[in-house]
């Protein structure tokens, strides 16, 4: 009986369903109503652009921005994928990537733990406010400010370096040290948004877990592997993501500080893109903001799916 | 009453009459505050033969004049004129096709102003056969130096590479500005990108210095760095970099912005002047404190030059509201009184026969005719795959300033082999 039931049930219950979801949907009319215009503010804004910027992809450059575009099929991504210029950068934006992700996410933990611990009761709205205070300084101010500490002619940098007989840090002139000096300072831009999320959710956790695993016996690194970090893994996730997000998309700070050198050590795919729109390559650079746009959806989708397979507690 | 109606009426109808013989002409541009005064006094001439006609511009930021301007007239909504240099003309014309060719108004210039139009002003507005744009402004640059600097270290303006780059030396190492600290450099260039490191570098010290009329490519398509006048002066620039270490280690990612910084800054004895920096340079920032001259050469014996850089021009678009009265007013900007607008307020023209009493001493060198003049050969005129070249070529550049070859003549040869097979690409 039950399995008649069953195998007739999908075919018998879709015309209800539909009746359903339809009677559902109308109980709820007010609520679609109001979301109305956020939905169309969406998809003009949000997501016609994008589909606009894929379809210029496909496009000849110098008719992309004519009434009639000439269609090229995948040319332009052809043209891109066989530049060694551009493989280049990819690589050199997944690897930024992975480095920044892994680091502001480290550091951001490190914080998080440390101003969560009771010694840190007096100071820790001051010392949470420093660490947020560069989240929301605008992006060029703070960059330029970075930009002159580690000017090789008068940064304050390379002077403390000198003040203490220390050799100076060529900053942003040599290929290697730009790479590192750009990660510094995206880790100072972003790291107080992730150590809010952080100390959030470990204001959330559950203290009898801890407590017992302290009655029986545990270390404290023991308490925070085995205990505290399996909690924390929501947000470990959310911040991965943004993250690696963010960090895909670099791009304010490579125009502020190295316009993509020195010798294109910091050329990444953003400002690469950008570059090419200088010189009317409409549809190359499309097409670098399409490839980018894809590595960023595949690999969010990819990091989320990793990180959220098992049960954490 | 109806006096009242009746001068009412009739003052509707001369406003109505105005308004239907008024017209404007727009100019789309980059060069902000001077170019809007130039084209402003240029209006009132303009309007002064033409009743009724004015004549306004608005000046982007670069980036944005591109985009405008290859959306504007690919949708039949761009300005009635273009304003910029010849390269970035081309580039707009490559983008939509759709600026008329003003051959026939060269052509049809009254021969007192047609006589000031040289063959490199034609060649520079020209692109794949056709003229595209009326040239009006020569950007001419020079090279300069700290004239407190060379007073300081008891040298004069140098003629030669090598004298040069013993200057520089000084200028690094004795303090010239006397403020008791190391923080001086001999030469003020910019790396950053292609059009920094090799227009504003390798091709002002070949072709201006040299006198050579090729820096990197020959009209036959042929890659000419290893040419000893070329591959001199280009491999003397990467040593300022290296072995010299006679820039500032910054420079690597300079841009022009940052390059005034260090020369505004007063912390750098030579550098690049152009006729459009003097004004300002004139009256602030270096007060007059420098002097202009041709760029030093590396042959013996011979002199110098200054540079032709790029010419600036107004273009038509073919689909305007207002053709026939842009082609007049393009016309009317090679005209003395326009040409003489035009050294006033930007400092760069086409005529010879202009009141220079009022320009200041920084623009005398430029305008004396003191000083021969070389030209650019502006082959992006001929290949549109130009600038592309320059890329490949500047990725090399680049490269050597941050890992520096063993053998420079080596390094040359094998670049140029490298050119060489980009060319043939970029051909097919």
């Amino acid at each position: 009986m039950t399995t008649a039931v069953a195998t007739a049930t999908p075919r018998r219950l879709l015309p209800h369903l539909s009746r359903k979801a339809a009677a559902n949907a109308w109980h709820k009319r007010t609520l679609y109503l109001f979301l109305l215009p956020f939905a169309a503010l969406t998809a003009i804004f949000g997501l016609w652009p994008i589909g606009q910027s894929i379809y210029l992809s496909f496009t000849e450059s110098y008719t992309a921005l004519s009434p009639q575009p000439v269609f090229v099929g995948l040319e332009n991504f052809r043209e891109i994928l066989s530049n060694p210029d551009f493989l280049d950068s990819l690589w050199r934006t997944l690897l930024f990537t992975f480095v920044s992700v892994v680091l502001n996410v480290l550091v951001a933990l490190a914080l998080a733990v440390m101003l969560s611990q009771p010694i840190l009761e007096r100071g820790r709205t001051l010392f949470k406010l420093a660490i947020f205070l560069p989240v929301i300084t605008p992006d060029v101010a703070g960059f330029i400010v970075w930009k002159w500490m580690f000017n090789q002619d008068f940064g304050v940098v390379n002077a403390v370096l000198h003040g203490l007989g220390l050799p100076a840090f060529p900053g942003v002139t040599e290929p290697v040290s730009a790479f590192a000096t750009l990660t510094i300072v995206e880790l100072w831009h972003h790291v107080g948004l992730y150590t809010l999320i952080f100390l959030t959710n470990l204001q959330l956790l559950d203290r009898d877990l801890d407590e017992a695993a302290r009655i029986d016996g545990a270390t404290r690194w023991q308490r925070f592997r085995y205990v505290t970090l399996p909690q924390l893994r929501p947000a470990i996730i959310i911040n991965s993501v943004y993250a690696l997000i963010e960090f895909l998309k670099t791009f304010t700070v490579i125009v502020v500080i190295t316009r993509g050198g020195p010798n294109f050590s910091t050329n990444f795919v953003s400002y690469f893109a950008y570059t090419k729109f200088g010189n009317a390559q409409y549809g190359e650079a499309m097409a670098m903001a399409t490839v980018l746009f894809a590595a960023v959806a595949v690999l969010a989708a990819a990091l989320v799916w990793a990180m959220s397979r098992g049960d954490y507690r | 009453m109806k006096g009242t109606l009746g001068i009412t009426a009739c003052v509707a109808a001369l406003m109505a009459a105005t308004a239907a013989n008024a017209q404007e002409l727009v100019i789309w541009h980059d060069k902000g505050d001077d170019g809007l005064a130039m084209i402003e006094e240029m209006s009132a001439l303009f309007e002064a033969q033409h009743p009724g006609v004015t004549v306004t511009s608005l000046s982007y930021p670069t980036e944005q004049w591109f985009n405008r301007s290859i959306a504007g007239l690919n949708t039949n909504t761009g300005p009635d004129i273009l304003f910029n240099d010849n390269n970035r003309i081309a580039t707009i014309q490559q983008s939509t096709g759709r600026l008329c060719s003003v051959g026939d108004l060269v052509d049809g210039l009254p021969e007192g102003d047609r006589a000031y139009i040289t063959d490199g002003d034609i060649a520079a507005a020209t692109l794949e056969g056709d003229i595209i744009m009326m040239p009006f402004q020569r950007v001419v640059i020079g090279w300069g130096a700290r004239q407190s600097w060379l007073d300081a270290v008891g040298e004069e303006y140098p003629e030669t590479w090598d004298d040069m780059i013993r200057v520089a030396q000084l200028f690094q190492d004795t303090d010239p500005d006397g403020n008791g600290e190391d923080d001086t450099f001999g030469v003020a260039l910019q790396a950053g990108s292609a059009p920094s490191m090799i227009g504003a570098g390798t091709r002002m010290f070949a072709i201006a210095g040299n006198g050579v009329p090729y820096d990197i490519m020959n009209t036959d398509a042929e890659i000419v760095i290893t040419d000893p006048a070329v591959a001199d002066p280009t491999i003397g620039i990467l040593q300022l970099f290296t072995e010299h270490g006679l820039v500032s280690p910054d420079t690597v990612n300079h841009n022009f912005t940052d390059m005034y910084q260090l020369i505004e800054g007063g912390r750098v004895g030579f550098f690049r002047v152009g006729n459009w920096n003097v004004a300002k340079w004139d009256r602030e920032a270096l007060e007059g404190d420098y002097v202009v001259g041709p760029y030093p050469s590396h042959i013996e014996g011979q002199p110098g030059h200054m540079l032709v850089n790029t010419v600036r021009g107004m273009a038509v678009p073919c689909d305007g509201d207002n053709v026939d009265l842009a082609r007049e007013f393009v016309s009317f900007i090679v005209s003395q009184e326009a040409q003489q607008a035009s050294l006033d307020h930007m400092g760069g023209v086409v005529r010879d026969d202009l009141d220079i009493s009022g320009v200041t001493p920084g623009l005398t060198a430029f305008v004396s005719g003191e000083y021969p003049m070389a030209t650019d050969s502006f082959m992006a005129s001929i290949h549109p795959w130009y600038p592309e070249l320059e890329e490949a070529y500047y990725r090399h550049l680049i490269d050597a300033v941050s890992n520096p070859p063993e053998d420079w003549d080596a390094w040359l040869q094998a670049t140029a082999e490298d050119l060489q097979n980009t060319v043939a690409e970029l051909q097919n």
